[in-house]
């Protein structure tokens, strides 16, 4: 149905309907002028400092009204202004006026004093906590972070909105993470006041959760997201936002009752309960006694269980153990295969062969959330920002799909791939991911235009393992035809020559600078190779434990956060860990009892979680060493 | 004289507190008749009006100038207004209008192209404007609402959808459900006042 023409008639209508309700044409005066005093923007100019007497006379006016004017017209008084009739205002029994000056506080450039306003952001009225995030994030270099930080917890959205503007305005300065976290707020306004934030951060806002915002349930933050994703993606389309929002990981768990007929997901009405059943079952006591004794039990194992079983090496190293306590996680069902941190290193999340990714507290092992999907296979996770878990998995159709696992939303659905798809890697900036086509083809998908970008058709055996280099621009990928290529990761183009061994490579892995790379063969043999000259630099050690008859399979190579060790996982269920500064491998750890297929450096690197096709994901210390070799 | 959105919105991307007034002055008095539906008290809906606006200000802040253009103002308002009523109203204990659900075989999409719906024709039959004002009053709540936002306020059906949270076709059907009841109304009437006669 389309709108009424006829505007003769819909004047009239408005015109009566008001006339109905309020006094007269001109009713809405009293109400601006009450919105501008509580703003502080009335028609004020520039007075002359003889002028000012009275603005502080007025000061002590007993009508609000005035005492707000007062403080308006004393503001522009600029270098004259007596900043102690502004601070008295600052504490003014009337929340319009505090408000007020605030502002005007906050307008006096260098002049303008920090402390008082740190105070008023604890006021107990929420205009005066806006007004005086808003001038702190006016003082260009002196704005204090933390305070605005914490001020972001606050109860009022508006309040909330201000210190998030201040933080934008920071430039290279300005925090990410709490940025980001504010797209995860309940109030609309705030995640568009964060979008905007990040958008003038530039290559530094993390294109994941904008992309996951162009999502958002409200059409408002969607249109914020398209802004800041154009703006910062000049040159690529952005899609469209219904098409994404159609298939949100909602409808992939069967809970179509829970999303709108907009497409979008009802957070209100959600719960994992309705997916995860309760684990939270009333016991008889002395099921619980005996269930405590065996985690009390299980907890000493696997302590004991975490030392070294191997040998030393032929070293100068002894053999150290393991010490701090392991967390050992049971909380899914099935050959654990998928690990992530968290940010902040506190939590884990983790993929088993139930298909139900779940996050648990690293420190406990307690599951703190559960997320139920019907895909197939999780084939990679990254959880680089604390809103932002993105899973790629394959479902049942071979498509590939990409989540947002924590804001319940489908970044990316694939045509169909030909094949079975077996690993895939994130970019850097994890706008663009990089998997396993199952045709011995690699698929570059972006996320930022939902498109195919390239398919990578160097190999002749099946892909096996990708990693791409630090600055993005380069691809590795293993395979079992014997071979680690490495390609344009735009352009498809092979830069150099195959690197041929005389077995299928299993894993490979750039290092964190990108002057190495690790890789392994199905046989255990393991090469780091400088870059760019692509020389060999260390293989495997040559202790005698480790005969080539006896290598077991390598599953993956994981880097440290500061690249000076990587661990490989092994069939045979461990987890060795090798230096790279020594060229040493440095110990082992022996807490699973399967095949390792995976592990996770926390973000500060003194934790490594592995998953394991023993059923477990378990939390244990990346140790550190004297000089000596002896454990700090 | 009111200006035009865009007239508003280009002179608040170029200073928005000398200008923000022109936005006030120009919206005031919808947004209160707005809420005064809702609220049904003439100093809460001041009030409510006046925190909304206070509350634009400080989402303004942080738009761009590009933001600022691109931005449709008055369905933006309406929002941001209705947010506040919706935090007024918990308040106060009057919970807010829940979303109206949506039942198979309505006969409402049948009439969609019936011109008798179109309000304009609707006008035609009421004898007097204030007969009408009345007649939009007697609807139940979200009935009136939306079909003033719709028709009145040149909202679009997902334009309200965004502004309740509720999905577009919620909205559409609400809007016809309302006009049905409206012509109902009008009947009703007119066959008392064929009665009488």
């Amino acid at each position: 149905m389309e709108h009424n023409d006829d505007e003769q008639n819909m004047d009239a209508y408005q015109q009566m309907r008001w006339e109905h309700y309020l006094d007269d044409g001109d009713a809405s005066a009293p109400l601006a002028s009450n919105v501008l005093a509580r703003l502080g923007l009335g028609k004020a100019e520039p007075v002359q400092g003889t002028q000012a007497a009275q603005w502080l006379i007025d000061l002590n006016d007993a009508a609000w009204p005035v005492r707000v004017a007062a403080v308006q017209q004393l503001g522009m008084l600029k270098e004259d202004v007596p900043l102690e009739a502004l601070l008295q205002a600052l504490k003014d029994e009337h929340s319009n006026v505090r408000a007020a000056a605030a502002r005007a506080l906050g307008m006096l450039g260098p002049r303008t004093p920090i402390e008082p306003l740190v105070a008023a952001l604890s006021d107990s009225e929420w205009p005066v906590r806006a007004a005086a995030a808003l001038a702190l994030g006016r003082l260009s270099g002196r704005t204090p972070l933390e305070p605005l930080v914490a001020i972001l917890n606050d109860l009022d959205a508006s309040v909330r909105v201000a210190a998030t503007w201040s933080l934008g305005t920071l430039g290279e300065q300005a925090p990410v993470e709490p940025l980001v976290n504010g797209l995860s707020d309940p109030a609309w306004l705030v995640r568009e006041a964060a979008l905007l934030a990040l958008g003038k951060l530039g290559e530094r806002a993390p294109v994941g959760p904008l992309l996951a915002a162009r999502m958002d349930e409200d059409a408002t933050v969607r249109e914020a997201a398209e802004l800041v994703l154009q703006r910062l993606y000049p040159k690529l389309s952005t899609g469209t936002v219904e098409d994404a929002a159609a298939t949100p990981l909602a409808q992939e768990m069967g809970t179509r009752q829970l999303v709108q007929s907009n497409g979008h997901f009802d957070r209100r009405k959600f719960s994992w309960r309705q997916l995860i059943p309760s684990k939270r079952r009333p016991f008889p006591r002395l099921l619980a006694a005996a269930l405590a004794m065996l985690v009390i039990v299980g907890t000493v194992f696997s302590w004991l269980a975490a030392t070294y079983r191997l040998p030393a090496p032929a070293s100068s190293y002894p053999t150290p153990l393991i010490k701090g306590i392991v967390v050992t996680y049971h909380g899914g069902t099935g050959q654990a295969y998928q690990v992530a941190w968290s940010p902040d290193g506190k939590s884990v999340a983790s993929v088993q062969a139930d298909g139900t990714v779940r996050v648990w507290d690293a420190f406990t092992g307690n599951t703190i959330s559960a997320y139920k999907g019907s895909f197939i296979k999780v084939l990679s996770m990254v959880w680089a920002f604390p809103h932002s878990l993105l899973v790629t998995s394959e479902g049942a159709d071979r498509r590939v799909q990409v989540w947002d696992v924590l804001a319940r939303k489908s970044l990316l659905t694939t045509t169909p791939l030909p094949g079975i798809a077996s690993s895939s890697a994130w970019s850097p900036d994890g706008s663009i991911i990089a998997f396993d086509g199952g045709n011995n083809t690699v698929q570059v998908w972006s996320l930022v235009t939902g498109k195919l970008v390239l398919t990578y058709q160097g190999h002749t055996g099946r892909v096996t393992a990708l990693s791409w280099s630090p600055d993005g621009s380069e691809i590795a990928s293993a395979s079992d035809d014997t071979t680690i290529q490495v390609w344009n990761a735009a352009t498809g183009h092979k830069d150099w020559p195959s690197f041929v061994h005389n077995d299928a490579v299993a894993a490979v892995a750039w290092s964190p600078d990108g002057k190495h790379c690790a890789v392994a063969t199905v046989r255990g043999l393991v090469e780091v190779w400088d870059n760019p000259s692509w020389q060999v630099t260390s293989i495997e050690p040559t202790n005698n434990d480790w005969s080539n008859l006896s290598r077991p399979l390598v599953t993956a190579i994981v880097w440290s956060p500061d690249g000076t060790r990587f661990a490989f996982t092994t069939a045979d269920g461990l987890v060795q860990v090798w230096d790279t500064e020594t060229d040493q491998r440095i110990y082992t750890y022996a807490g699973h009892s399967k095949q390792v297929n995976i592990v996770a450096w926390s973000p500060d690197g003194t934790r490594v979680a592995s998953a394991s096709n023993d059923g477990t994901v378990q939390v244990w210390p990346n140790p550190s060493f004297t000089e000596k070799g002896r454990l700090r | 004289m009111i200006q035009g959105d865009e007239d508003i919105l280009a002179l608040l991307a170029t200073d928005l507190d000398r200008h923000y007034e022109l936005l006030v002055s120009a919206y005031s008095r919808r947004l209160k008749a707005f809420v005064l539906r809702q609220a049904g008290s003439l100093q809460d809906a001041e009030d409510i009006v006046q925190e909304a606006f206070v509350r634009a200000y400080y989402a303004l802040m942080g738009y761009s100038a590009e933001r600022v253009l691109a931005l449709r103002v008055r369905p933006w308002l309406y929002k941001i207004t209705w947010s506040v009523y919706c935090n007024y109203a918990e308040r106060s204990k009057h919970p807010p209008l829940l979303p109206l659900d949506l039942s198979e075989g309505s006969e409402i999409f049948e009439r969609e192209d019936n011109q008798s719906d179109q309000p304009e024709v609707m006008f035609e039959h009421v004898e007097s404007r204030r007969e009408l004002v009345a007649l939009v009053d007697s609807l139940p709540q979200h009935y009136r609402e939306v079909i003033s936002l719709h028709y009145f306020e040149e909202l679009s059906y997902q334009e309200i959808a965004n502004i309740f949270s509720q999905p577009a076709g919620t909205v559409r059907v609400s809007v016809h459900r309302g006009i049905g009841l409206l012509r109902k109304a009008m009947e009703i009437r007119k066959n008392k006042v064929s009665d009488g006669a």
